[in-house]
């Protein structure tokens, strides 16, 4: 990425900042919906938080930009309940997750506006803290501007120059092929020249590198790969923040929290840690958007992403469907086919 | 608490010879719950049983666990034993320590443990167990029949016989199906149309049966006992109650069209039957080919027809139909000869097929009966005949025996030979395959008596050739090479399914095979049943098959279809799948995976805070359901169980095996 085009995608970050805050305002006041769902700036840290906004005035705190991480779609659960249309500020991994909540039939389509924003990735604090030589916790603010991304550390009165944004990425934003986002109701942000440039490239890294971990591992011995899994399940914490970000992850009543069928035994046995995993991932197979809410959320940094592309890398072998999570894809699990195979019946 | 008994089978010596039966006793004793334990020579045998009455009654068991034979053998029996002593039938589990432990272990000291492992499992999941009881459902008293050829017209005549009203719906405007236009049938070489027509007859007649031709199903819904198929009745042009068929219209109708029932050998009018016994003897117009609808003028049909019968503006009309039991008689059509380009079917009109002959040596066909060869209409003196074309051929064709080629061309010999004196008849062939009652005798008889000349080996080549056509073949009896300068070529075409086959498995929910035919519930012992309960299968919809097994099919599922409208009322499955609504979030993941269309979703209401709320949930129809638990797989939120199955009931079970 050259320099001139970080300067123009700066410049139309900041445009998409002021354009979503005036949509936003506008669909507010006109109380044609009544809720927006975005991101806004922490008051204690680099990355945004989640900002769920009710007026027009609160509509002006909404961001735009590298440090907007987590997942929106999910929300919209804690609002099925309630009357009136909820928007929703849609990167193409929060689309791909309203989707999944429309098609699990969690979320009622007429309660849902999508406004979708094209995103250049979303960074990740540890590789951007590791490239400055610091801890996360030192990172304060971090802003894209002209040249590369600028970062106030602790302590600091002024923001330094750091790495460029393509080099502080997560894996599942380098490998994310709908930074334009689908099935939007309406695009922000007008005419973003740089931003639609990068957006419309093709991912950094392919399925292949993507899932190069998850081949290295298929091949190992059994022995071999149960001890690393192992070795990552017993730092489990149990504390289902992989469930709670996951929009695939939606069920009315979770298996997890189930005493009667009681699925889940104590945490302290290593058994019972592979359990639980599995049933996190089996239950999102086939129904996974590939969004990589699960590894971000997760607190002891858990490479739970493997386990999803497992099963997508074995649904391309085995049922040739190489992205069940998009639109105009057939899901090949959960589905019975007049074609399917009858061994079993 | 539950009070459960274990009894032990020996089955003499198949499982006692493998598994100390002494020492499954004691640790069975030990067992939660477990308050008699018996060992039984033959548990399934009269006093094995009387044995288990008995300790229910001593013991005041509520749970029985019998550890014998796979289920499949005898779950039935012991669910009527302790059903007898006043237990649920359904309170009742079996270990099998049979199929799934002696018969397939050799060392006495692992097998024993695994049967002790086996009955620890059952003990532990019949503790979980509850009363189970099953829903029954009316039983609409008339059947269906899809398709009027002779499989369909003989299930409707024996259903209607048997008291039942039958909705016969065919597609073309006539019943009579494939055989109609055949000439003779073999063995017994007796007039195809002299022993259909009285039936096609007798089935207009019939005061219970109804008739739509000119009709096709849209649509089935509903189940065993309640269907409700939907039928779209297709515009004649001709108001059915008005047409005397008295054939003013189509003498005087100006449009030729080439004949679909002579195989286009002959013609037709545009105002039609398809041939002169057809029933319902009622006209109809050709849409496609009358000159009113193409240009908007004509109307001398409806000049000439005194019963003022034409209706040009008539609509299709959509009926609906409940009934509880369907059969199913669609019927095959013939093997596409074009895959056999060397043979030249389509490109030289004196290659023809099996059924083109038919009609060519049909007195009521284009010819009268008389063997012309369609170039020019000379009578043939040598005629070849290649059987298996496209039958028993991976490449070409498929790879079954159709079954019916080794006869029929048996019979087109004897025909040439009877009909044209002096001619020749080369039959190339594989195999000749004549498994039925007369079948041999009369193969012997083209053979031997009618002279018919068998060669054993394919044919390479058809050619054209001075106004003959040349067959190169080979004989491989005599391994040499064969020329045979031919008047007319017949190929033995095979059978295959209907086109749209798959299309009507897929609106009746049955299943089909990898050729497109309709699959029976059991090869052998259940050949007419489907997988979906009510619907059964008759004639060449179900694969390639001759007249008097296709009859005889007939009448089977005629006997099947009469017995289940015979019956008051339909007892469905208890072992079916229940929705917790409380933890079903509505996804209905589980509605596309289920294969007999037993989930919808329901609306419930419930109270949230002060607000009632209403949310969709999933229902299963429990006379539609299974007991499959395809769906219970697809819950991810467990809302799904199958009772006698439930999640509880196998964890109970991993849990005793896995402590």
């Amino acid at each position: 990425m050259s320099a001139v085009a970080i300067a123009d995608l700066s410049r139309d970050l900041a445009r998409l900042e002021e354009s979503v805050r005036a949509r936003a305002s506008e669909l507010l006041e006109s109380q044609q919906v009544r809720m927006v769902i975005g991101h806004k700036r922490a008051w204690n840290g680099p990355l945004a938080v989640a900002h769920f906004a009710v007026s027009p005035k609160e509509a002006r705190k909404f961001a735009a930009g590298p440090h907007c991480t987590g997942g929106l779609a999910k929300y919209l659960l804690e609002e099925r309940e309630k009357d009136g249309v909820v928007a929703v500020i849609a990167r193409g991994c929060d689309a791909l997750g309203v989707r999944r909540l429309l098609i699990d039939r969690r979320v009622d389509a007429e309660k849902v506006l999508v406004l979708g924003v094209p995103c250049a990735g979303c960074l990740d604090p540890a590789k951007l803290a590791e490239a400055l030589g610091v801890t996360p916790a030192e990172l304060v603010e971090v802003t894209l501007a002209a040249g590369a991304l600028r970062v106030r550390l602790a302590g600091q009165e002024q923001a330094a120059a750091g790495p460029p944004l393509d080099k502080v990425l997560p894996p599942t934003c380098m490998a994310c092929e709908v930074r334009m986002p689908v099935e939007v109701a309406e695009m922000l942000g007008g005419d973003l020249a740089a931003l639609t440039a990068l957006a419309g490239r093709p991912p950094a890294i392919d399925l292949e590198t993507a899932e190069a971990e998850v081949t290295r591992l298929e091949e190992l011995s059994a022995d071999d790969r149960y001890a690393y899994w192992a070795g990552h399940f017993q730092r489990c914490l149990r504390c289902f923040a992989c469930r709670n970000a996951c929009p695939a992850c939606n069920c009315r009543v979770c298996a997890l929290d189930s005493y009667d069928p009681k699925w889940l035994g104590h945490p302290t046995e290593i058994p019972e840690q592979f359990m639980f995993h599995f049933i996190r991932a089996v239950d999102v197979a086939g129904r996974c958007v590939a969004c990589g809410e699960c590894e971000r959320a997760c607190p002891v940094g858990l490479p739970l992403m493997q386990l999803n592309r497992k099963f997508s890398k074995d649904i391309r072998t085995l049922f040739g469907v190489d992205r069940p999570h998009l639109p105009g894809e057939h899901e090949p699990l959960g589905k019975f086919e007049p074609d399917d195979p009858e061994e079993f019946m | 608490m539950p009070r459960i008994g274990v009894f032990v089978c020996w089955c003499g010596s198949n499982i006692a010879a493998t598994v100390d039966i002494g020492q499954v006793t004691e640790a069975a004793a030990e067992m939660p719950h477990v308050v008699c334990v018996e060992d039984n020579k033959y548990t399934c045998s009269e006093p094995g049983q009387a044995s288990i009455r008995q300790a229910i009654a001593q013991h005041g068991l509520d749970r029985v666990v019998v550890a014998a034979c796979s289920p499949r053998m005898h779950e039935n029996t012991f669910r009527k034993t302790i059903s007898a002593a006043g237990l649920n039938p359904y309170l009742l589990e079996i270990a099998n320590i049979r199929e799934q432990c002696s018969w397939v272990h050799a060392d006495r000291v692992a097998a024993t443990a695994k049967a002790i492992d086996l009955v620890r499992m059952a003990v532990a999941k019949v503790a979980q167990h509850s009363a189970l009881t099953s829903s029954t459902s009316p039983v609409t008293r008339r059947a269906m029949v899809i398709g009027g050829g002779i499989a369909g017209i003989q299930a409707a005549l024996d259903i209607a016989d048997a008291g039942h009203e039958v909705v016969v719906v065919e597609r073309s405007p006539t019943l009579g199906g494939h055989m109609a236009q055949l000439d003779k049938t073999f063995p017994t070489l007796d007039c195809s149309a002299c022993i259909l027509t009285p039936k096609m007859v007798e089935v207009v007649q019939h005061p219970k049966i109804t008739l739509y031709a000119y009709s096709e199903v849209e649509k089935v819904d509903g189940y065993v006992g309640s269907f409700k198929v939907t039928v779209r009745r297709k515009a004649r042009s001709v108001d059915e109650s008005k047409c005397t068929g008295c054939g003013a219209c189509w003498e005087k109708c100006p449009v030729k069209v080439k004949s679909e029932f002579d195989l286009g050998l002959g013609t037709r009018k545009a105002i039609y039957v398809p041939f002169p016994q057809a029933v319902p003897a009622k006209a109809t117009i050709d849409r496609e080919h009358c000159i009113y609808y193409l240009r908007g003028r004509c109307r001398i049909c409806e000049r000439f027809c005194e019963a003022k019968a034409i209706v040009f503006d008539q609509q299709d009309e959509i009926i609906n139909v409940e009934v509880g039991a369907i059969v199913v008689a669609t019927g095959f059509q013939q093997f596409d000869q074009a895959a056999y380009g060397e043979y030249g079917y389509g490109e030289y009109p004196d290659v023809i097929t099996g059924l083109e002959f038919e009609r060519l040596v049909n007195a009521s066909g284009p010819t009268e009966g008389k063997i012309k060869r369609p170039s020019d209409g000379k009578v043939p003196e040598t005629v070849v005949f290649i059987k298996c074309v496209g039958s028993r051929d991976e490449h070409k064709g498929v790879p079954y025996c159709s079954r019916t080629c080794c006869m029929y061309t048996a019979k087109h010999a004897i025909l040439t030979r009877e009909k044209i004196h002096g001619s020749k008849v080369f039959i190339f062939y594989m195999d000749v395959r004549t498994p039925g009652k007369g079948y041999e005798e009369f193969y012997r008889r083209a053979s031997e008596e009618d002279g018919a000349r068998y060669l054993r080996g394919r044919v390479s080549r058809v050619y054209p050739k001075g106004g003959k056509m040349v067959v190169l073949g080979e004989d491989t009896l005599l391994g040499r090479k064969v020329i045979v300068e031919a008047d007319l070529v017949v190929l033995a075409s095979g059978m295959i399914a209907q086109p749209d086959a798959q299309e009507m498995a897929r609106k009746l929910g049955v299943s089909y095979d990898q050729h497109g035919f309709l699959t029976e519930a059991h090869p052998k012992l259940r050949p007419v049943e489907t997988n979906t309960a009510g619907i059964f299968l008759a004639g060449a919809c179900q694969g390639p098959k001759d007249i008097p097994d296709t009859v005889a099919q007939a009448c089977a599922a005629a006997s099947k279809a009469a017995a289940l409208l015979n019956r008051e009322a339909l007892e469905a499955e208890a072992m079916i799948a229940c929705v917790d609504e409380a933890r079903c979030s509505g996804c209905l993941w589980c509605e596309p995976v289920c294969p007999y269309k037993a989930i919808s979703a329901k609306t419930i209401s419930e109270r949230v805070g002060r607000r009632t709320l209403t949310r969709s949930v999933a229902e299963v129809n429990p006379s539609l359901c299974h007991g499959c638990g395809a769906c219970t797989v697809a819950c991810r939120d467990s809302a799904l169980n199958l009772l006698g199955f439930t999640n509880q009931q196998i964890l109970a079970e991993v849990e005793a095996v896995c402590p």
